[in-house]
């Protein structure tokens, strides 16, 4: 007999959570509770290479409040039920909206999407964990606050806490988003609720400006891992400069890689360049303006004569830099000088500037995440290869050319052993470089999912081999990445886990916690 | 006979003769019973638009549905999501059947998943340069009265072509009645029991081939779904057909959303897979996803 549910959380049994459905319809009533498979079907669809039916949901639960929190999570212990906690559920490519482990509950909290405080003098956000950035856009533009958003590129479906409790970046001086977050409530387990920092201060107005409190910080505690609910996440907002001048920086050959880290090194280590820039390969650039079935006929990987091709007719670099200024147009004027006395030394960089590059789409997208825009245009990736398969394998590297240069060789040869194409860039952070490749495969194709698979373990298997992180992760290897970070790791995590949420309700298996 | 039927079966009539000559051809239940009240066609600025949009005429004109709406996002969804998220909100009630690119679809899921909307069938299409099959479909459908695969592996084969389909059910079907497996002349149907119970249906290609086509290991546990089907259980007809694998799909997916129902299968996952011999196998490669949806 086929069952009510179309799945089922590991070890609960049909009756048991039947009788946990009953109790969340009655917290938050019968339409916020979601069973049947066309209302799940949109939660399901990943693109990863592993079936949909492991991280397909028994439910979802629409909450709007604290305190229907409070009672979901009384409901989970009573029963253990497991739920998975999304914000807004962009994670494309980490693993979407659908749940680590197939038959846990997803907690979607789209409709808390209040914009509690923006404060312009002091330049803050509070906000829920459903607030889009696009939503916190119009807030600001409609109020006229001079105030900047930094988004990444999902920007306007995506959201401030979602992103940043994954541990996300962005493309402007605020782009490493954790490092400005500020302030956090958590609805725990048991039920409880914190105020991080200095908002468990009654009467405390400074919960969204000092971000250290008292005793040690938890904030981190909360960001990859499951440890709590965030209901409230505060954060900075960057004051909208007087000027702003976006650039990019071309390169002809792949090897230039060790020049381009080293000329940048100083220059965002000093601040002259304040915001996270990015060197992009030609191949990430591509999809904006060109067609892979244009260049490549058959399997394998695109050869790089085709890249070489495709550099030529779209006008891209082997890697284009993409940064910016901000400041008074004096401070810009000066730094200005600063950088293109640095990159014109070895003769090799070219550099353009808004007025040169204004027509080109990929300049275009760049400059719009640079000012914190809403733009969607980087998922042009997802045509390239086509067929819905993508994956972000995310290294981090010291910000030293040669270790890019060798990460990026070693990247490119694992992806081509497999018929995989090089679709990469460095995101340059204060001293590392986040390496940031989107492994593009066509999940139509057996034989394709089955080797982008395998090339993704093979990758986090040599990375970790030689001594290189991965810092984020889709929910079909994060069990992998976990490993690769050692035991002693691995245990603290679990202690911690065992400590705040004894009956493993919130999210099992994120970042390999259970 | 209600008259959604009576339209139903008036159209089927005025499309061509009942019962197709020994070709695998869509198979009626009883009668359309999820056709929508408001059904909207949403193009997403993609290449296939056009054919796409044909093969759903077509088959709105085939249950005399008069009164699709269609709506076209010039741009893409990248450029304007906006216009999505207004579309969403303006539509409510309706049942919508959606085509565009791979990265537009990444959006439209979102978007629609914030808006409410439920899914009964995503599919991903992909014609590619490879003389096994040049044509891959595969579906997450909500269930098995949802399905869509049936209809287009009966399109696909009468136009000879070569081609793999895989539809995964949400839901596995509770209707004991119903037939347990499809089947049409040409093809070999398997059963493997089991959680995941799978049926597979081979045409020109050994079960071993079809498994090896669909990425499974090995052949065992399988076992054969006898044939046919009984023609008494079912209405069947040669619909008309199109050389245009695009129109195809757009054909099978309308149907399904306009509530035509397939053979029903029993099982979470089935497959059909194809082998012809066509002197002119090379295409060039097109891709979209499909959308059936509700909001």
């Amino acid at each position: 007999m086929a069952s009510k549910f179309i799945a089922l959380p590991k070890g609960v049994s049909e009756k048991t959570f039947e009788a946990a459905i009953a109790e969340f319809r009655s917290i938050l009533g019968q339409d916020s509770v979601l069973v049947t498979a066309e209302q799940l079907a949109p939660y399901i669809k990943t693109m990863m290479p592993v079936p949909d039916a492991d991280h397909t949901p028994s439910a979802a639960l629409q909450a709007t409040t604290v305190e229907q929190i409070q009672k979901i999570v009384a409901v989970c212990n009573k029963y253990t039920v497991p739920i998975w906690m999304i914000s807004t559920g962009r994670n494309f490519g980490y693993g979407s909206a659908a749940p680590a482990e197939r038959g846990q509950v997803v907690l979607d909290l789209k409709r808390m999407n209040r914009i509690l405080e923006v404060d312009p003098d002091l330049c803050f956000a509070l906000v829920e964990p459903g607030v889009t950035y696009k939503q916190l856009y119009d807030y600001i533009q409609e109020h006229k606050y001079p105030l900047w958003l930094s988004c990444p590129a999902p920007s306007a479906i995506a959201g401030p806490t979602g992103n940043t409790l994954d541990r996300g970046v962005g493309y402007t001086p605020y782009g490493e988003h954790f490092l400005f977050a500020c302030g956090m409530e958590v609805v725990l387990a048991n039920g409880e609720v914190l105020r991080t920092g200095m908002g468990s201060l009654p009467k405390s107005n400074t919960w969204q400006v000092f971000k250290w409190g008292y005793g040690p910080y938890l904030d981190g505690i909360f960001t990859q891992s499951n440890y709590g609910i965030v209901t409230k996440f505060g954060f900075w907002l960057m004051p909208a400069p007087p000027a702003f001048k976006p650039f990019v920086i071309q390169y002809e050959n792949e090897d230039d890689i060790v020049e381009i880290v080293e000329t940048i090194r100083p220059l965002r280590i000093s601040g002259v360049i304040p915001n996270a820039i990015v060197i992009a390969h030609a191949l990430y650039e591509a999809p904006t303006k060109a067609k892979r079935s244009d260049y490549v006929t058959g399997t394998g990987a695109i050869t790089d004569d085709a890249v070489r091709q495709i550099m030529k007719d779209h006008k891209l670099g082997a890697w284009n830099v993409y940064a910016a200024l901000y400041g008074t147009q004096e401070q810009i004027d000066v730094n200005w000088k600063i950088v293109t006395d640095s990159f014109s030394k070895s003769g090799k960089a070219k550099i353009l500037t808004e007025q040169e590059a204004a027509d080109d789409p990929a300049f275009q997208y760049r400059a719009a995440l640079m000012r914190g825009d809403m733009t969607l245009k980087e998922f042009s990736l997802y045509n390239w290869r086509g067929g819905g398969g993508s994956m972000w394998f995310a290294p981090v590297s010291q910000a030293r050319g040669s270790e890019t240069l060798k990460q990026m060789a070693m990247t490119k040869r694992i992806l081509g052993k497999y018929g995989l194409d090089y679709s990469g860039e460095f995101i340059v952070g204060m001293r590392d470089m986040h390496h940031i490749v989107d492994v593009l495969y066509d999940k139509t194709d057996p034989a394709m999912t089955k080797a982008a698979y395998q090339c993704f373990d093979e990758l986090l298997t040599e990375f970790s081999n030689e001594g290189y992180g991965t810092y984020r992760v889709n929910t079909a290897f994060m069990d992998k990445v976990a490993h690769t970070y050692g035991p002693v790791q691995r245990h603290v995590h679990k202690t911690l886990k065992e400590a705040l949420d004894p009956n493993g309700i919130l999210a099992p298996g994120k970042s390999g916690i259970r | 006979m209600d008259i959604d039927r009576r339209s139903l079966m008036k159209g089927l009539l005025a499309g061509g003769a009942l019962l197709a000559l020994g070709t695998p051809s869509w198979a009626f239940a009883d009668r359309p019973t999820r056709n929508p009240k408001r059904c909207l066609l949403f193009l997403g600025d993609n290449n296939v638009d056009d054919q796409f949009a044909n093969g759903v005429r077509a088959a709105c004109q085939e249950v005399e549905y008069d009164e699709l709406e269609m709506m076209k996002v010039h741009g893409g969804l990248l450029s304007a999501p906006g216009t999505l998220v207004s579309l969403l909100e303006q539509t409510s009630g309706a049942r919508w059947i959606a085509v565009m690119d791979d990265a537009s679809a990444a959006v439209f899921q979102e978007l629609a998943r914030t808006s409410g909307g439920r899914f009964l069938s995503v599919g991903s299409h992909a014609s590619v340069n490879d003389q096994a099959c040049s044509l891959r479909h595969t579906w997450l459908t909500a269930s098995s009265a949802q399905g869509v695969g049936g209809f287009l592996a009966s399109r696909l084969i009468a136009a000879r072509e070569s081609f793999s389909i895989t539809e995964s059910f949400l839901n596995e079907s509770s209707a004991t009645s119903m037939p347990s497996g499809w089947s049409a002349s040409g093809f070999s149907s398997y059963r493997r029991a089991g959680s995941d119970a799978m049926h597979l249906h081979c045409s020109g290609l050994s079960l071993l081939e079809g498994c090896a086509q669909l990425g499974l290991t090995g052949g065992e546990g399988w076992t054969p779904i006898p044939p046919p089907i009984s023609a008494s259980e079912t209405v069947s007809r040669q619909s008309r057909q199109s050389r245009q694998w695009v129109e195809s799909v757009g054909y099978a997916v309308a149907a399904s959303a306009l509530g035509v129902n397939e053979v029903q299968e029993v099982c979470s996952t089935r497959a059909f897979v194809s082998r012809t011999f066509n002197p002119n196998p090379l295409r060039s490669t097109q891709r979209f996803v499909s959308f059936v949806m509700d909001l």
